[in-house]
């Protein structure tokens, strides 16, 4: 794989899994959703679009998107699988770095699996 | 659970894990509908004719003016406020690798009600998904303070 296409690749996944951790980062400013009915859940929205953060993960995910597409207009599709396993580790290390949260052996085990299971898929 | 008593959750948990749990499978339930009336659709559509300004425009026109893919849109936005809902009290670290159950549902759809073939490498990476899913789900929904 040439640099470029490594280039896009770690674009892929980082700014990808960035925007993601941007997004709950935002969320988290907003506060939970108590009850699963409309109302909650419509504030919810008003209040996360207010929030910079929310608009920063946007920003991130649509750029991991095109880079995602850049990606494939010259890799075969299967180039594309690193990036969707990677996304599970290093989603778990960021939220645990960047956000606080305690990801415990258990948890740890279980992503990896899960990360291990979508290569399969993939290759399959 | 004394430790985590500074948790509003704390006095339900049962109830918080069944509404990630639900919440979850809707998400990737809706994600996978739209996928699937995306592909539809693009598929009928096909590739632009030639790579021109009007051949664009036309393709574009054609895109939106298909009914499935504005149906495949409709259930993607139903698919994130979902995500936004559980994501608001759910750890990120919970909350994406059980999306992953997403492709053990496609994979089992896929096989029972279409009859499409699955390798065996693709049912063993099925099966190493549901035993991760399964072990995250074992852990604390969120591990955080609001």
């Amino acid at each position: 794989m040439s640099l470029l296409s490594t280039i896009y690749l770690a674009v892929v996944v980082l700014a990808g899994t960035g925007g993601h951790l941007a997004t709950k980062h935002a969320l988290r400013c907003v506060g939970e959703v108590e009850r699963l009915r409309p109302g909650p859940i419509l504030r919810m929205l008003v209040r996360v679009m207010r929030q910079p953060w929310f608009w920063t993960g946007i920003v991130l995910m649509t750029i991991s998107f095109f880079s995602l597409l850049a990606l494939l207009a010259r890799e075969p599709l299967s180039r594309a699988v690193p990036a969707t396993a990677l996304s599970y580790v290093v989603g778990t290390l960021g939220a645990w770095w960047l956000l606080g949260e305690q990801v415990s052996p258990t948890r740890w085990l279980g992503v990896l699996l899960v990360c291990a299971g979508v290569t399969l898929i993939s290759l399959g | 659970m004394p430790a985590r008593s500074a948790f509003p959750h704390a006095s339900r948990p049962a109830r918080l894990y069944l509404r990630t749990y639900a919440l979850i499978l809707a998400l990737v339930v809706f994600s996978s509908v739209g996928n699937l009336f995306l592909s539809l659709a693009m598929k009928r559509i096909g590739d632009p004719h030639a790579w021109t300004a009007t051949a664009l425009f036309e393709h574009l026109l054609r895109i939106l003016t298909s009914g499935n893919i504005w149906i495949g849109i409709a259930f993607q936005l139903l698919f994130f406020v979902c995500y936004l809902t559980v994501l608001s009290w759910a750890d990120f670290s919970f909350v994406k690798p059980s999306m992953a159950i997403g492709y053990a549902l496609v994979t089992l759809l896929g096989a029972l009600v279409l009859g499409e073939p699955v390798s065996l490498l693709r049912w063993f990476g099925v099966a190493l998904i549901c035993s991760g899913v399964a072990l995250v789900a074992r852990t604390d929904v969120r591990t955080t303070l609001p």
